[in-house]
C-alpha cells in the first residue's frame, strides 16, 4: 500500500470518537464499505474512509452479523448514502440514521443480495427450500 | 382541516423517466409556489449488483466487469480495478504502460465532458449547440476505436499494463488531429462561455458554496467549481508525476462555474496528451502477472466526474472477496440536494445536468 493510504483497525465502541476525531481535523468522508468474510464465520469488516489532504485513512471494524451498530450521520450528514446502502446489500443494523429508507434505497429482487440468507433443505420432502421462498 | 401552508405545497414527481434525464433516477419535488423546499432522491431502479460477480469471476476476467459499469467511464474503471489488484500483487507495470493509460484516460475525459456539454446544451434547449458537442466528440471516439478497436468499452487495460500500444507514427497522427480538434473547440466553448442566453440560464443558478461542498462530501467538476483544488491525478498516479498540469478551479459554485470547469479540462487534457505523446519511453506494455491476490487495498482516480474509489480484497484464490467502487456520482448525491433547495423548479432540469449524473456508475 503507498504512503498516501493506511487502514487502521478499531473497535467498534471507539468509532464515533475516531470519526469525531476526523470531523475536527475537517477530513471529508470518503465512502463506508462493508466485507462479508466469506470464511463463514458471520461476521462484517466495515471501512470508513476519510482524506485529509490527499491522506486516506480507513478505519477498519470487524462486527458479528447481529450487531446493531451506530450511524455516524449525525457527525457526516452525507453518510446516510453509505449507511442506507450496508443496510440494503448485506442487512447490517444501523441505528439512527438521519435519513432512513428502510430498506427502499435499492429496489431489489430479494433481501440483502450481498448476504443471502442460506437455503435449507426440507428433509421431509427432500427439496430446498431457497431464502426468497421458492423451491428447487 | 390542512393549514394554509400545507395547501400551498405541491409535491412533484421527477423520473425515473424524465425526457430532460435519460437515464433512471428519481425525485420528489416539494415545491412552495415555484420554489424547491424539499427533494427526496429515489435510486436502485437498475442496480446490477455487479461488485457480487467478482466472487463468480477469476480476478483476471473481472477486468472486463469492471469496465462495464458504465459505458462513459469505462476505461477508468478497469484501469482502477487493474491498479487495485496490481496494488495487492505488488505487480510495478512498465513505463510505457502508464503513459498509455494516460493517453487513454484523458482521451475518456474529452469525450465524456463532450457528451455532457451536449447534454446540457440540450436541457438548456440550444440543440445546434448540442449536435456541435457531439460532432466534436466524434474525433475523440475515432481516436479511440483506431487505438483500441473500440468505441465505447476499450478493452485497452489488463493487470499488469496494457493490451495494446500505439506505434510512434499513430502518436504524431494524433497529436496533429487533437490540434485541429482544439481549434473546432474552442469556437464550440467560446458559445458555452460568452453566449448571454447560455449565461442567462447557467450564471447564479444552483449555487454551492465551498463549505457545503465540503460537508456534502462532493467530488470533481462539481467540488472544483466551488473554489476546492482537489483532483485525484495529483496524487501521481501512472504517469501524471512526470506531467505539467494545473488543477481547474472557478469560485462561483453555480452551474455556469460547473461549466466552465469541463471545458477547462478539455483544454487541459489536451495538454496532457501531448505532453504524454512527447515524453512517452520505448519498451514493453505489460508485465506477467502470476498467483493470486491476497489482502487488500484502496486506489482512487480522477473520473470525468470525480474522485472514484476502488477497493478491493483478495484471499489468495482466483476469486476476490469482495470489490468495491465508490463511484462520484454517488458521492454528489447529496450535494445535488443541497443545491436545489431553494431553486426555481424550472431551473431543476439544468442544475441536476450540471453535476453531470452518471447512474450506470451509481448502480453498477
Amino acid at each position: 500500500m503507498r504512503a498516501d493510504k493506511k487502514i487502521i483497525e478499531i473497535e467498534i465502541g471507539n468509532l464515533i470518537g475516531k470519526i469525531c476525531n476526523m470531523k475536527e481535523a475537517d477530513a471529508r468522508l470518503v465512502q463506508i464499505c462493508c466485507v462479508k468474510e466469506p470464511s463463514g464465520q458471520g461476521h462484517f469488516e466495515l471501512h470508513y474512509t476519510f482524506d485529509i489532504r490527499y491522506q486516506l485513512t480507513s478505519y477498519k471494524v470487524t462486527i458479528e452479523t447481529e450487531t446493531e451498530i451506530p450511524s455516524i450521520t449525525g457527525i457526516y450528514p452525507c453518510a446516510f448514502l453509505y449507511e442506507n446502502e450496508m443496510h440494503d446489500l448485506y442487512g447490517i443494523r444501523i441505528k439512527d440514521i438521519n435519513i432512513d429508507y428502510k430498506g427502499t434505497f435499492y429496489k431489489l429482487a430479494k433481501p440483502r443480495p450481498f448476504n443471502p440468507e442460506p437455503d435449507k433443505h426440507n428433509e421431509a420432502t427432500g427439496k430446498t427450500e431457497r431464502a426468497d421462498g421458492k423451491q428447487s | 382541516m390542512e393549514n394554509k401552508a400545507d395547501i400551498k405545497r405541491t409535491t412533484i414527481p421527477f423520473g425515473p423517466q424524465h425526457p430532460v434525464l435519460p437515464e433512471p433516477i428519481h425525485f420528489d419535488f416539494v415545491l412552495d409556489d415555484e420554489t424547491v423546499i424539499d427533494i427526496v432522491p429515489s435510486i436502485g431502479y437498475i442496480h446490477r449488483g455487479l461488485e457480487m460477480l467478482v466472487q463468480k469471476r477469476e480476478y483476471t476476467e473481472f477486468v472486463y466487469v469492471a469496465e462495464r459499469i458504465c459505458g462513459i467511464c469505462s476505461f477508468i474503471h478497469g484501469m482502477g480495478y487493474c491498479e487495485a489488484i496490481e496494488e495487492i500483487m505488488k505487480v510495478e507495470i512498465p513505463p510505457r504502460a502508464k503513459y498509455l493509460r494516460v493517453i487513454w484516460g484523458e482521451l475518456s475525459r474529452i469525450h465524456s465532458h463532450l457528451l455532457w456539454l451536449g447534454l446540457a446544451a440540450d436541457a438548456f434547449g440550444f440543440e445546434n449547440l448540442f449536435m456541435q458537442a457531439w460532432r466534436a466528440r466524434e474525433t475523440i471516439l475515432d481516436i479511440v476505436e483506431e487505438t483500441t478497436g473500440g468505441r465505447v468499452i476499450f478493452g485497452a487495460c489488463k493487470i499488469g499494463g496494457v493490451r495494446r500500444d500505439i506505434d510512434p507514427e499513430m502518436l504524431k497522427r494524433i497529436v496533429n488531429t487533437l490540434a485541429g480538434f482544439e481549434k473546432d473547440i474552442r469556437g464550440i466553448s467560446d458559445i458555452f462561455l460568452n453566449d448571454s442566453s447560455v449565461k442567462h440560464r447557467l450564471c447564479g443558478i444552483g449555487v454551492l458554496s465551498k463549505e457545503d461542498a465540503c460537508s456534502a462530501g462532493a467530488v470533481g467538476p462539481m467540488l472544483r467549481a466551488s473554489g476546492v483544488e482537489f483532483d485525484c491525478r495529483r496524487l501521481g498516479y501512472d504517469a501524471y508525476p512526470d506531467i505539467d498540469f494545473e488543477i481547474i478551479t472557478a469560485s462561483e459554485g453555480d452551474c455556469y462555474a460547473r461549466c466552465k470547469v469541463r471545458i477547462g479540462e478539455i483544454f487541459q487534457s489536451l495538454g496532457i496528451i501531448r505532453q504524454a505523446a512527447g515524453k512517452i519511453p520505448a519498451g514493453e506494455i505489460s508485465v506477467q502477472v502470476k498467483g493470486s491476490p491476497d489482502g487488500e487495498a484502496f486506489v482512487r482516480f480522477e473520473q470525468p466526474r470525480g474522485e472514484v474509489v476502488y477497493f478491493a480484497k483478495g484471499n489468495g484464490t482466483k476469486f476476490l472477496s469482495r470489490f468495491r467502487a465508490r463511484t462520484p456520482t454517488f458521492a454528489n448525491i447529496p450535494a445535488m440536494i443541497k443545491v436545489m433547495k431553494g431553486c426555481n423548479f424550472a431551473d431543476v432540469p439544468s442544475i441536476i445536468l450540471t453535476i453531470d449524473p452518471c447512474i450506470s456508475c451509481t448502480e453498477r
